[in-house]
């Protein structure tokens, strides 16, 4: 079965508030909203958090500073009464959320409403509830100012709301033959499902339970505690009474805790867990408790006695009860008494008319990645009767444009590269004749010494500009004026022209140039057969030549085209091995391709007169690069290679001795303050390295601290960096212990060898005592011996491709763009996105989700990110997420047999710890991936906005969405 | 008139726990019946090889009991497997061609039934015997109540179709508890089952002895809330899907759901002709029907037979007071047996 999994996705849809702001944050002065409500009938010093369901439907949760996972949103902490008020993004107006309440400060109660007490706790006073508390309401659509309470009845209607069918699956475990699973892990299984909120479910389950419980709306009644029923509520008649008679239910728990001697949140798991079980239903009563369970009939009578004798012992006491106590007891009665022994509740929810509208969805959405599934089979339209996101004919069309370039590539390449040697040799000849060689290297190259030019086939002239006011310098440039160079390739003669341009930034106007920096000073650039060069820069905003395209039907004909290449390579050499080569990486790469039909005057236009431009085929390339580590990485070859990245050096000695030695001590400064200093010497480095640290201020409660260069350990100092403070009080010792812990103390990086590890109680000393940071007093340390610990790898920063190509079709342009970025750190930690659109109406200058009347197009993001946090045991785990998100938008797609304009999007989150198992999960390092706890991957479709199913895959490449009503569908084939 | 030894009593098909000479008696049995016909045993649990015949069924019942017996009293404790599966030779071919790659030559209609499940049994039963003219007659019912452990219960059909790679549609029923094609995991409730069988023992003249034995005459599994799988899968190009249940390679729906069934009743008949040694057994389930003749020899207290059967198997049956061992197989390599009997036996009477 085909995977689907073109799509890797990513994540993005993190709503809510980020980082657990106080509701006292205020997001935007004019636009507040505000959602205020009770926990419970009294549960005050609970923390309630208005959580957003994301698009994976589930709450959101973050990291927070101690590693903790928690619920990610806007909170506030309910007082006396119970009531919280809780500030939104306006965002989030109209969107799934879930109101938490939880237990964090250890300090949460609820009011004793039995006349006698409660367990020691005098009548109104508050018991406290020491355990996890948990308890939530569910809202579909959140509006603004609206009440939303926070009981246990709303707390079962969210339990309802999760969706049985979809979560049946618990991390692809059966728990028979899976032997290699940890005892610990199976018996997770059995705990409640994390669980999936949808809009449906949640209104849907509210609705139940609201019906269940006859209250008009679970959510919106706030209940009055049996004990409070006196004071003036400002309520209306209906809403009072319906108010009281829900405090009373909801002051029902705690007395069926206590009658079965467990905790309040065991109780509500008790209930919560038949609830589930029996789909929504109770037991209406069990008189002789022959079953066991809590029943309805123990709820209302736990209740209607509660509020009796609250009711009785108020009026003894001489208050004035408002009518609506009385008659809200007798409906509890009443319910009471029509309970009957042994059946269960007929809960049935009458599925209002726009609930319904779900089905449909769902029976679209199958429809939908059905098409998809062939679309993306078939892209680029090969098989005209199936769908594609290119329309079959330009896609031909395409195709032969792009080959006929090609075959244009294979004709010019082999001029267009000598044309490009010509531009080095002449550099060469003129460093040569500037040291005294040879001013008349011939070949076609004329050398005017004393203004530093060459002219090469008499048309194009390099001239040697150094960088800087006067001698001695350090960098020259090599600056190319306008003008070409002509080259025959069999019978082919092209003509380059280098010219003056725009910079990939497009920030100013350049001549084209290459720069070379050297680590030497000279009056005049090196001979460069002897001295290399540090770095070396290319820019060159405009290399531009014609060539004719064959083979590709109408579109044949003369094309312009024009190259931008912009480079920075850096030297980097082995400080171990002065006689290795020098090598150079490049640290950044720009090139451009861009081609148009006609002479080139296309290039030439701007925004403004492109506007009024008769439209002509034109096509667009454009790379940019940024790698990291080059300059530490020693490539295998002295240019640069597409192979070299993330490949490591195969031939770094295992030990070096005499690697890297430290000084501590003190340095007295020109104004009299003594600092601490910590120096570094480490081989390769040109310079010694120190840090400072000053005395602490206690008025700034800062320490202050400098990084330096000096000329030897212990020595002179120069050249300083500015102060950086580090709050409270540090000393030199204590930065060393945290370095220490980090690792910074004992591992060092080698230039182009990789990173070393010492052991600093090498030659005896006790820096180190049982793996414990010791002491490190006034002294020079070492030279100590590395390990090697790892190799270095010239890897990607950045990665940006685009193409947008715009061919003329009637007269109008059908553009067709394709964007892919990626920024990876290591190999392992990236994000990676990538941008379809094709015949969008906008501009795509700056790809969006594309629109138009035949437009098709994607959006694509991955990322894979690291989490670091403690577990129940204070170890640490890593927890590696990747999340993936698209977003399709397809016209003329056919639905139920009428075509239709669909957008859907797909989110996927796939989370596991790094462990010693080998168990592929999730798309990065599926072949080597650890995963002790089990893998849970899985994806989340949505369709126009709403949450219609999973997706995970239940066998070896087999992807299966299962939908909210439980149907399911294979993904591909 | 030959009194017959008293180990020859003891029942020969070994499926008979009754015997004559007895007033109290307890013992163990290990049965394995099994037969499959398109391809080795082997080959139907781990995967078709090359060799393939056509074919209608494979069959397998594996059941391990303890049983006593005292005072007519019967009663027993079983740990029962069940694997039949039901399908056409047109079946057999499309698989085959599945499981080795090759392209179909013509379309086919798939049939495939499936019914297997596990299960632990208590069953009681009572030994109602008597004499007339010469003969003596016995009759054991019993009845057994079973717990079923894992069940896998379902039928596809459909159609397949010639051309390159596979090209099907076909209908899936399932109920499950453990979900062998995806990966659903529903809640399932209890399930049990039901099973009345009778077993006869007639012996006259000293020269003939018939055991019978109907197992299942009656009975009926029920499962709560099965996990249970409508599904329609539509591979490559066939001309008329069979469903059409959402779309897609692969569609359906899973629910949980009530269901029960019951299987088919197996005989087992026997009769020994006691003067020669002889015997002639019948194992019969459904599409098995499996004839097994056997002469008897003894060497020294051991009561040797030698079997063959319609299956094309040879056997031996080895009898040691109260200890038994019958192997019947079709082929000496374990991994190309399609037919095979095993039967482990030890009891002792007083």
């Amino acid at each position: 079965m085909l995977k689907i999994m073109g799509i890797a996705l990513v994540s993005g849809l993190i709503l809510g508030c980020s980082g657990n702001s106080s509701s006292t944050r205020t997001v935007d002065e004019e636009v507040i909203t505000n959602l205020g409500g009770r926990v419970d009938s009294s549960i005050t010093g609970a923390r309630v958090t208005a959580v957003a369901i994301n698009a994976e439907g589930a709450p959101v949760r973050i990291f927070d500073d101690a590693g903790n996972k928690v619920f990610d949103g806007s909170y506030d902490v309910s007082n006396d009464a119970g009531d919280f008020e809780v500030i939104l993004d306006p965002e989030l107006v109209g969107r799934s959320m879930i109101f938490i309440a939880t237990n964090d400060s250890g300090n949460v109660g609820y009011r004793c409403e039995s006349v006698g007490g409660c367990s020691g706790v005098s009548y109104e006073g508050y018991v406290s509830i020491p355990e996890d508390l948990d308890i939530r309401a569910a809202v579909g659509e959140v509006a603004d100012s609206m009440t939303v309470n926070v009981n246990w009845l709303t707390d079962l209607a969210s339990s309802l709301a999760k969706t049985v069918y979809i979560d049946a699956v618990q991390n692809g475990l059966s728990l028979d033959d899976r032997d290699d699973i940890d005892a610990a892990v199976l018996a997770d299984i059995d705990k409640a499902e994390t669980g999936v909120y949808n809009e449906y479910t949640i209104e849907l389950a509210n609705l139940h339970i609201s019906k269940m419980f006859g209250l008009s709306d679970v959510i919106f009644v706030k209940p009055i505690g049996p004990s409070q029923i006196t004071k003036d509520q400002n309520l209306s008649s209906t809403q009072l009474q319906e108010s009281i008679y829900m405090g009373a239910l909801v002051g029902a728990l705690p007395l069926i805790a206590r009658d079965k001697s467990i905790s309040y949140t065991d109780a509500l798991t008790d209930i919560t867990e038949v609830l589930r079980r029996k789909k929504g239903q109770l037991l209406q009563k069990d008189s002789d408790n022959s079953i066991g369970e809590v029943t309805l009939a123990d709820i209302y009578g736990q209740a209607a006695s509660l509020l009796e004798e609250n009711i009785n012992y108020l009026k003894g006491a001489g208050a004035r009860l408002p009518p609506e106590a009385e008659s809200s007891l007798s409906k509890l009665k009443t319910v009471l008494n029509s309970l009957t022994d042994g059946e269960e509740t007929n809960v049935v929810v009458d599925v209002p008319a726009e609930l319904a509208e779900w089905a449909t969805n769902i029976g679209k959405s199958k429809e939908f990645i059905a098409d998809l599934t062939e679309a993306i089979k078939n892209f680029w339209g090969e098989d005209p009767s199936q769908s594609s996101f290119v329309d079959p004919a330009h896609g031909r069309r395409l195709d032969a444009y792009f080959a006929a370039h090609e075959s244009l590539y294979t004709d010019v390449s082999p001029g267009m590269f000598a044309a490009f040697n010509d531009i080095l040799l002449a550099a060469n000849y003129l460093s040569v004749c500037k040291n005294g060689g040879s001013c008349t290297p011939g070949g076609g190259f004329e050398i005017n010494e004393s203004e530093s030019k060459v002219t090469i086939g008499g048309s194009l002239v390099v001239t040697l500009t150094p960088v800087g006011e006067s001698a001695p310098y350090t960098e020259f440039d090599l600056d190319i004026s306008d003008g070409s160079l002509t080259k025959t390739t069999g019978s082919i003669s092209t003509t380059y022209t280098w010219s003056k341009g725009f910079i990939s930034d497009f920030s100013r106007e350049e001549q084209p140039y290459i720069r070379l920096v050297f680590e030497d000073e000279s009056s005049t650039i090196p001979d460069l057969n002897n001295i290399e060069p540090t770095q070396i820069t290319v820019v060159w905003p405009s290399v531009r030549f014609t060539g004719t395209l064959t083979d590709s039907g109408a579109d044949n004909g003369d094309h312009a085209i024009d190259l931008l290449f912009e480079t920075n390579l850096y030297a980097v050499n082995d400080p171990l091995n002065p006689s290795a080569e020098i090598r150079y990486n490049p640290g950044s790469l720009v090139f451009w391709v861009r081609s148009a039909s006609g002479d080139g005057s296309f290039f030439d236009l701007t925004p403004e007169t492109l506007e009024n431009a008769s439209p002509i085929n034109n096509t667009a390339f454009q790379s940019e690069l940024l790698t990291s580590f080059s300059l530490q990485y020693y490539p295998s070859q002295k240019w640069p290679t597409s192979s070299e990245f993330f490949k490591s050096r195969a031939d770094s000695p295992v030990t070096i001795p005499n690697m890297v030695s430290l000084y501590v001590g003190k340095e007295t400064l020109e104004n009299g303050t003594v600092v601490d200093v910590f120096d570094q010497e480490l081989i390769g480095e040109s310079s010694l390295i120190r840090i400072r640290i000053y005395p602490y201020d206690a008025a700034t409660d800062a320490t202050s601290s400098q990084g330096c260069i000096v000329d030897s350990l212990g020595g002179v100092a120069s050249q300083c960096s500015a102060v950086t403070l580090l709050a409270g009080e540090r000393t030199l010792s204590s930065l060393l212990e945290a370095n220490f812990k980090e690792g910074i103390l004992s591992t060092y990086a080698v230039k182009a060898n990789g990173e070393y590890t010492i052991d600093l109680n090498e030659g005896g000393g006790n820096i180190i005592v049982d793996g414990e940071f010791n002491a490190m007093p006034a002294g020079t340390y070492g030279p100590y011996e590395g390990t090697f610990l790892q190799s270095f790898q010239l890897g990607i920063e950045k990665l940006y491709v685009a193409t947008n190509s715009q061919m003329v079709k009637d007269g109008e342009y059908v553009p067709v763009a394709l964007e892919a970025a990626l920024q990876r750190s290591t190999n392992d930690i990236y994000s990676a996105s990538l941008a379809y659109a094709y015949a969008s109406q906008y501009d795509l200058a700056d790809i969006e989700i594309p629109v138009g009347q035949e437009a098709q197009g994607f959006v694509l993001e991955y990322e894979v990110s690291v989490e670091d946090s403690i577990d129940e045991n204070g170890d640490f785990i890593t927890n590696e997420i990747e999340l993936g998100n698209v977003i399709i938008y397809r016209t003329g797609v056919v639905l139920s047999g009428s075509e239709e304009t669909v957008g859907a999007s797909l989110v996927s989150r796939v989370e596991y710890q790094e462990g010693d198992d080998k168990f592929g999960c999730g798309v990065n390092d599926r072949d080597k991936l650890s995963s002790a706890e089990g893998c849970d991957a899985v994806a989340f479709l949505t369709f126009r906005g709403a949450l219609v199913a999973t997706i995970r895959e239940e066998r070896d490449g087999v992807f299966v969405a299962r939908f909210v009503d439980g149907s399911w569908m294979v993904l591909g084939e | 008139m030959n009194k017959p030894a008293a180990g020859l009593a003891f029942c020969l098909a070994c499926f008979s726990h009754l015997s004559f000479s007895s007033e109290a008696e307890i013992g163990f049995n290990f049965n394995i019946e099994a037969s499959s016909e398109p391809v080795s045993i082997d080959d139907m649990i781990n995967g078709w090889g090359s060799s393939v015949n056509s074919g209608e069924y494979a069959f397998a019942s594996g059941i391990a009991s303890a049983f006593a017996q005292y005072n007519n009293v019967y009663l027993s404790a079983e740990r029962r497997y069940y694997y039949y599966y039901e399908f056409t030779p047109d079946t057999v071919a499309w698989y085959a061609e599945v499981e080795s790659g090759l392209e179909s030559e013509a379309g086919r209609s798939i049939d495939l039934d499936v019914t297997s499940f596990d299960a632990r049994g208590v069953s009681a039963g009572y030994v109602f015997e008597g004499e007339a003219d010469g003969a003596t007659w016995k009759i054991l019912p019993t009845f057994t109540l079973y717990k079923v452990g894992h069940y896998q219960l379902g039928s596809l059909s459909g159609i397949s179709a010639a051309g390159e790679g596979t090209n099907a549609s076909a209908y899936l029923d399932y109920y499950f508890d453990e979900d062998k094609i995806l990966n659903y995991r529903g809640e399932e409730d209890l399930r049990f089952g039901y099973s009345l069988s009778l077993q006869g023992q007639y012996q006259w003249n000293d020269k003939w002895l018939v055991n019978a034995k109907v197992s299942d005459l009656w009975n009926r599994f029920e499962f709560f809330q099965a996990s249970y799988r409508q599904g329609c899968i539509n591979v490559g190009e066939v001309e008329e899907s069979v469903c059409n249940l959402g779309g897609g390679a692969a569609s359906g729906i899973d629910t949980n759901k009530d269901h029960q069934i019951n299987i088919s009743p197996t005989l087992q008949l026997s009769s020994t002709y006691l003067p020669q040694n002889v015997l002639a057994d019948i194992y019969w389930h459904e599409k098995y029907f499996n004839l097994t003749v056997g002469k008897y020899f003894k060497i020294r207290d051991v009561q040797v037979g030698a079997l063959a059967s319609t299956k094309k198997q040879v056997g031996v049956d080895l009898k040691f007071k109260g200890l038994r061992l019958n192997y019947l197989v079709d082929n000496l390599q374990i991994n190309k047996v399609r037919d095979a009997r095993l039967q482990l036996s030890a009891s002792y009477q007083w």
